[in-house]
């Protein structure tokens, strides 16, 4: 950003400096013994000038918000003229209980609206299945049949609302849209948002390949029917809990994005028909300006990578928007009231970064999904850094930080040495299927541990500065077990009162489809029209690739 | 009972929670580097599935990782399927969410070794060798 001469100038003043003023004053005040890294172990020096900050061109490398490379902001107005969404996850019990919950959030001023799934239901099965027991409804709404997502969708309509379904299973998509054609609303006027992202790597082998099938072509589905419709979140989000540091999250995700894009053009799209639906699901962590840094390299990184390397035209196609969550590992069930400190210097960064949408994790998360107090008090953090705190009020506060600016370019540098890595193994996808991710992640996450161990890292409250009282008193959200019952109840009574011979007929077609190579979501939406469950469907798809879910997913 | 072997640990998510795993890594390098012998079985395993490798490998320790804070519907019909392979002696420890009104049910089952968010992986490895000394002698 500046001249050579000017900078000739600032490393002369600057030797200066450091023998005179700082050195003396170092040799009585010494720094702590300590080490002084981010998250990431990128060392951080104890002052940056001009001399730091490498992208010398500001109009090529910075930019305006709102024009290539973005690293300043996809928006040109940022916050003044779009405020970022507040969007509280919510799903558990039965579908009833969520209904009940997401109504009491949109009266509160929520904006849009997330919903997380069981596990169950995020593994294609039903309620009753052997491995559901003491999982329905826990950390997520339980979806079998589409009855279960009339419920969930009663008195919201969805005209109006944007929808983040925070699954990959493509039955609940196709569950969205049927209840959408019962109430003849037009599918090209749906909002909302799906993570279907197969590339996490919680499951590693030939399953990998598979899952990335379904999940194309749920992007696939449609790039071709809803324009206003994100059928892709690429989620890192959860793999930065699972231990990954800064810049693996971000390399994990545009080398996801990347994958995702090859096997689209690999299907005949025109790049600029589907990049644009495409959104990233990321983590805010404790370090705030290694996030900052993190969304803003990102952002850039992702504009040339679809400018220069697929070609993309359309400047939508090279934004990254995204949504971020606070991040869950670390939060402590040790003196819980400090996670709403720690929520909201997190919710500070994404918001420094330039999020699109937000979800802020509660205050009671280290024991269970948050009570309807907890999820208030996120929603009220958002709120106060929104219209109090001034922070909104300009674009991009921290551009032109000389630290910043040089942590953007060292993350972007660090980030890419990955991703020519994983591209070296052949992409993210196989990336995946050999359990590299997953190593690489605990790896990281062992790391961690041993710092904060060996008190190399504080955690307040956890190694440091605990307390004789143990816990602050704070209400813990239970779900009551009655509701497992409930929902197997549910389940039974549609597998009971369906017309059978439509649900035969539709199960039959949806395996000819899925033995073929055509898109599995048409005969997906008329298998749930049929009330064939989510187990069914999980079924089929794995019958029609010669697999069952133990064997795949045993992954280590 | 133990015999002079290293201590033999098998670690398990039973259940359909793949993702929160990081606790279940964690422990088991902790629990190697401490010198046992850790076997992981792996995710999305039934209580069956659970008690058979159990008794296969032989362990003196199954430690169960659980984020869904439903302990006791996943301990019971394990300890109900080790009894049925004579395994009902082996010490079972649980890492996650333990909500506090389901503790004294599970004390009452004799399971003892609960460690919930934020405990340091030495005091496991502590509680581990605590108990396999007292079973030696």
């Amino acid at each position: 950003m500046y001249e050579k001469k000017k900078l000739e100038e600032i490393k002369k003043e600057r030797e200066r400096y450091e023998k005179t003023t700082l050195e003396k004053v170092l040799s009585k005040v010494p720094e702590k013994d300590r080490k002084f890294t981010n998250l990431s172990g990128i060392e951080i020096k104890r002052l940056y000038t001009p001399e730091d900050v490498k992208s010398s061109d500001y109009l090529g490398d910075i930019g305006f918000p709102g024009e290539y490379p973005f690293t300043r902001g996809v928006f040109p107005g940022g916050f003044r003229s779009r405020e970022w969404t507040r969007r509280q996850v919510c799903g558990f019990g039965t579908p009833v209980e969520t209904n009940e919950r997401l109504r009491f959030l949109f009266e509160n001023g929520q904006t849009g609206f997330s919903v997380v799934f069981d596990h169950p239901t995020n593994n294609n099965l039903d309620s009753d299945h052997e491995l559901s027991v003491g999982f329905v409804g826990r950390e997520g709404c339980p979806i079998d049949t589409l009855w279960d997502m009339q419920t969930l969708l009663e008195g919201l309509d969805q005209r109006e609302i944007s929808a983040n379904l925070i699954t990959g299973s493509p039955s609940l998509y196709a569950m969205y849209l049927a209840v959408a054609d019962e109430r003849e609303v037009p599918r090209d006027c749906l909002r909302g948002t799906l993570q279907n992202f197969a590339l996490t790597g919680w499951s590693s082998g030939p399953k990998v390949r598979d899952n990335m099938r379904y999940s194309v072509d749920q992007l696939d589905f449609a790039a071709l029917h809803q324009p206003l419709w994100n059928p892709l979140s690429i989620s890192v989000r959860n793999v930065r809990d699972g231990g990954c540091t800064a810049v693996q999250e971000a390399a994990f995700g545009l080398a996801g994005g990347i994958a995702y894009i090859e096997h689209m053009l690999k299907r005949g799209h025109d790049i600029d028909k589907f990049a644009s639906r495409i959104t990233f699901f990321l983590n805010a962590h404790n370090d705030l300006f290694e996030e900052v840094a993190k969304y803003r390299a990102m952002r850039r990184m992702w504009a040339r990578i679809l400018r220069e390397h697929f070609g993309a035209k359309d400047p939508r196609s090279w934004m990254m928007r995204f949504h971020v969550q606070t991040s869950g590992d670390s939060l402590t069930a040790q003196q819980p009231l400090n996670n709403i400190v720690r929520t909201s210097l997190q919710a500070l960064a994404a918001v420094l970064g330039g999020a699109q949408s937000m979800h802020v994790n509660s205050v009671d998360e280290a024991f269970a999904i948050p009570t309807e107090d907890a999820a208030v008090l996120s929603l009220r953090t958002q709120q106060i850094i929104l219209y109090e705190s001034g922070v909104a009020n300009t674009v991009d506060p921290l551009g032109g930080s000389y630290f910043v600016e040089h942590l953007t370019d060292r993350i972007e540098e660090e980030v890419n040495q990955l991703i020519e890595k994983i591209d070296g193994m052949g992409g993210m996808v196989e990336a995946c299927a050999s359990g590299w991710v997953a190593r690489q992640t605990q790896d990281s996450a062992w790391e961690y541990q041993k710092q904060v161990e060996r008190n190399e890292r504080i955690v307040v409250g956890v190694n440091e500065f605990q307390s004789e009282k143990e816990s602050m008193p704070i209400e813990v959200f239970e779900v009551d077990p009655v509701l497992e019952k409930k929902q197997i109840e549910r389940l039974k009574k549609v597998l009971k009162e369906r017309d059978e011979a439509k649900a035969e007929k539709a199960k039959k077609d949806l395996l000819d489809v899925c033995r073929g190579k055509e898109n599995t979501m048409p005969a997906t939406i008329e298998a749930v029209k049929a009330y064939v469950s989510v187990g069914e469907i999980g079924g089929i798809y794995d019958e029609a690739l010669g697999e069952d879910l133990s064997n795949a997913c045993a992954s280590q | 009972m133990i015999a002079d072997r290293r201590i033999r640990v098998l670690l398990a998510k039973p259940g359909l929670d793949a993702q929160h795993d990081r606790g279940y890594f964690i422990v088991g390098r902790a629990l190697r580097e401490a010198g046992m012998e850790v076997i992981m079985a792996g995710k999305y395993l039934t209580p069956a599935q659970i008690a058979q490798a159990s008794i296969q490998e032989d362990v003196d320790f199954i430690g169960l990782s659980l984020l869904s804070g439903t302990p006791l519907a996943i301990v019971t019909p394990l300890l109900e399927r080790l009894k049925e392979m004579a395994g009902e002696n082996i010490p079972i420890l649980l890492g996650g969410i333990i909500p506090k009104r389901e503790v004294p049910e599970l004390q009452k089952l004799d399971i003892l070794g609960l460690f919930g968010p934020g405990t340091p992986t030495n005091k496991i490895v502590e509680f581990i060798r605590q108990k396999a000394g007292a079973a030696k002698e």
